[in-house]
């Protein structure tokens, strides 16, 4: 379980980034995080994933604290990031290695994991080639075998779907969906409201830096008295959150 | 189907991969190897060879450069003082060079989300940046020490012990400026951070320190009694020359007293960078954060001024692109005005050797002394790297190419030509006495700015590299920058010597040289804009 408790996060001045955010992901949720830009949800995730530090609060991976046990915390989780655009000069195989050498999976288990995973984003036969000539997109499958090798507890993904083409965003969402029945956490955050909608279990709304409603999609509209709104979707929830409706 | 390497129960297998993966992208080795399509195979072969090439350029003149002060040193009976100046001297570099560009490595770099998000500890991600940083400054420093080695063997005859201590001691003392620079970078990036315009304010530090060098430098050199003045005194006399010189007679307890101050500071610097690194990646990201809360302030004007504003922003926005540029210009500008206060020396001069000679041999000498300066201070040559993953969006303006071009040059222009119109005017009234050399002199460093901006563009445009995950390396290790500063000066001082040597050997006035090498630099401009124009445009469209 992944729980957020009591967090806040400031940068320069009084100005909170992120004001006493509280959440929970339990084994088998996919907690999609939404909100508009510059609302907090990249400095939660960067928080989440230990990237950066924090003033209040704690983060909690299965009982461990980020802040207490970092690297028993991170040997837990995996992060893709936004933009993937990282040793370039290397080939892919090469960006797997590493990651997959630094959580210590054994060689066979890798080969298995791995030979799976590029088969299911077409990419095989591209593994031996530099990453500088990949697409965007191609960089995006490589960041998201790579994050999957060592089979982590909690997923956490920043946009993952930018990029990707249909059959790509397709193939992730069905992994997600394997990945959460085996018990595996997602947390993720994305602008493409329709497959949170579709995806997620839970979603949280962010504001701000203020989580401003958090749960259950459907729990929400009961919430809302919009139950018998069939067509209530949830982007018309964020936009009346927000007072744009 | 993928091969995947074993993993040990190593303490330090995470060190050791971060490592070797830095390690790959050094003179886009990686690339080279493991690109499959012949083509591009062949260029990164080729980017691979040239810029291992620029070591041997860097070698010869430092080579040559010794052999002339071995020889003073020998006369002066201590020979092994070489020696200990080219260890000093790699120090002071080394410091220098480390000052901003080891704590910009440690936390500007591209990968730290991902290594930061890994189970890795954080003193190992120090470690591996911190590795980075002493092996640049190592492939520069035993260059050095091997040119001062091989002197120091020619003059005195081979010595085993030297060899064995000189070894040792170009591996240990790059540690310690890292570790000082690095302190020092980090503590001005944590004064400055609540700074408005806080590269400007470490710029000016840095020139503070600057400055200071080169003071101890002029002191050494503008005084008749050189040996026993400024920074020859400084560092003849200081206590790191003498530890170093007894560590050189292989005195063990020296030795071990440099491999310890250094050891020590390396893990003391490491211990408390690991303690603070997480909370200064979060301070210099929110720095990043508050910048964009500016209120909108629309630009206008034309499309090159457009373009050359926002090259002078990008440049005043790295300090590490400033100082490795600027340098160039107040080297450029030190040696005239030395002459220039030194007057009095160059009167003496002037009677015993008789104005006429002075201004035609030495003012055409000490105006191309400017322009080898100048090559330092080029900023087109890594102008094109700097644009990095951002390339793209220059690429797709519906602009010409020659305009982007321009507006690089433009930048360079505006650091060189003022350069050169200071350093001409500071060596024509010390030396020049007939409007022939005045010309000459002026001529000589204008074509020259203008040619070396046209040339670092040449070299970035074959030579790109956007890939990086930190800009010293397109700014300090670039193939670009290394071939124009150490190549461009090289070639050029050649050129030069045998122009002069043509108009002695023809009885013409040496000033006719510097004609001459006017003529040869304004054609080369000029073919150098053609590439640019053509070729160039078309190369540019396809990086």
């Amino acid at each position: 379980m992944l729980e957020i408790k009591n967090f806040s996060k400031s940068y320069k001045g009084d100005k909170k980034a992120v004001d006493n955010l509280n959440l929970v992901v339990e084994d088998g949720d996919i907690f999609g995080f939404i909100g508009f830009n510059g609302a907090g949800k990249t400095t939660t995730i960067k928080c989440v994933v230990g990237i950066l530090d924090f003033e209040e609060g704690d983060i909690m991976l299965d009982g461990i604290s980020v802040r207490e046990n970092s690297i028993e915390y991170k040997k837990r989780i995996s992060y893709i990031p936004d933009n993937p655009d990282i040793y370039t000069y290397l080939t892919g195989e090469q960006y797997i290695n590493f990651v997959a050498g630094i959580y210590g999976v054994e060689k066979e288990e890798r080969e298995k994991t791995v030979y799976n995973y590029a088969q299911m984003f077409d990419m095989t036969e591209h593994l031996d080639e530099l990453i500088e000539s990949y697409s965007h997109g191609m960089r995006q499958k490589i960041c998201i075998i790579a994050a999957l090798v060592h089979k982590p507890s909690l997923l956490v993904l920043d946009e993952p779907f930018v990029g990707l083409d249909p059959k790509a965003s397709h193939t992730l969402k069905t992994i997600m969906k394997d990945l959460c029945k085996q018990g595996t956490k997602i947390f993720f955050s994305t602008h493409v409201l329709p497959v949170a909608e579709k995806l997620c279990n839970k979603i949280g709304i962010i504001k701000e830096g203020k989580l401003i409603v958090s749960g259950d999609f459907e729990e929400i509209k009961r919430r809302y008295n919009k139950t018998n709104a069939d067509d209530y979707s949830l982007e018309d929830l964020f936009l009346e959150l927000d007072g744009s409706l | 189907m993928m091969k995947g390497n074993s993993v040990m129960n190593d303490k330090f297998y995470n060190l050791k991969s971060i490592i070797k993966i830095n390690y790959l992208n050094l003179f886009s080795y990686n690339k080279m190897k493991m690109e499959k399509e012949p083509e591009k195979q062949r260029e990164y072969r080729k980017r691979f060879r040239q810029s291992i090439l620029a070591y041997p350029i860097l070698f010869i003149s430092m080579f040559l450069m010794f052999m002339g002060a071995g020889m003073v040193m020998k006369l002066n009976g201590n020979g092994k003082m070489i020696l200990a100046f080219s260890l000093t001297a790699g120090t002071l570099m080394t410091l220098f060079s480390s000052l901003f560009a080891s704590s910009r490595g440690l936390f500007a770099g591209l990968d730290n989300d991902l290594l930061l998000s890994m189970p890795i500890k954080t003193s190992d991600i120090v470690i591996s940046k911190l590795f980075l940083q002493y092996t640049y400054n190592l492939i520069f420093d035993a260059i050095i020490s091997v040119a001062a080695t091989i002197v120091y063997f020619i003059y005195n005859g081979i010595d085993l012990i030297v060899l064995l201590s000189m070894a040792i001691l170009t591996l240990i003392i790059p540690i310690l400026p890292v570790m000082i620079g690095t302190l020092i970078g980090i503590l001005l990036s944590k004064i400055t951070s609540k700074l408005k315009r806080k590269n400007i304010i470490t710029i000016l530090f840095s020139f503070i320190v600057l400055f200071g060098y080169i003071y101890f430098m002029q002191q050494s050199i503008a005084s008749d009694d050189y040996v026993n003045s400024g920074l020859f005194k400084l560092i003849s006399s200081s206590i790191i020359t003498k530890i170093f010189i007894k560590a050189l007679d292989f005195d063990i307890i020296s030795i071990l007293l440099v491999i310890g101050v250094n050891a020590l500071s390396g893990i003391l610097t490491v211990m408390f960078i690991t303690k603070i690194y997480k909370r200064l990646i979060t301070m210099l990201t929110s720095g990043a954060v508050t910048k964009h809360k500016r209120s909108y302030k629309s630009d206008s004007g034309s499309q090159t001024k457009v373009l050359y504003k926002q090259e002078v922003k990008r440049y005043f926005a790295s300090p590490t692109y400033v100082m490795n540029t600027f340098i160039g210009a107040v080297m450029a500008i030190v040696v005239p005005v030395m002459i220039f206060f030194g007057r009095d020396g160059v009167g003496s001069i002037r009677d015993e050797m008789g104005a006429d000679i002075l201004a035609s041999v030495m003012a055409p000498v000490l105006g191309f002394l400017v322009c080898a300066m100048i090559s330092m201070a080029c900023t087109t040559s890594s102008s094109i790297s700097l644009e990095g993953k951002q390339l793209w969006l220059k690429k797709s303006l519906p602009i010409k190419a020659m305009d982007i071009f321009n507006a690089k040059i433009l930048l360079n222009l505006t650091i060189t030509i003022p350069t050169a119109i200071i350093s001409s005017t500071l060596i024509c009234i010390s030396m020049c006495n007939n409007v022939f050399d005045i010309i000459s002199i002026y001529l000589m460093t204008i074509t020259y700015s203008v040619m070396s901006a046209h040339f670092g563009l040449y070299e970035n445009i074959k030579r790109p590299k956007l890939d990086w995950t930190n800009e010293q390396e397109v700014i300090k290790q670039g193939t670009p920058i290394l071939i124009t500063m150490f190549g461009l000066t090289f070639a050029s001082v050649l050129l030069f010597a045998i122009l002069l040597f043509l108009c002695l050997e023809l009885w013409m006035k040496p000033t006719v040289a510097g004609y001459m090498f006017v003529i040869i630099y304004s054609v080369a401009t000029f073919v150098l804009r053609k590439w640019l124009k053509d070729k160039g445009a078309e190369k540019f469209r396809k990086i």
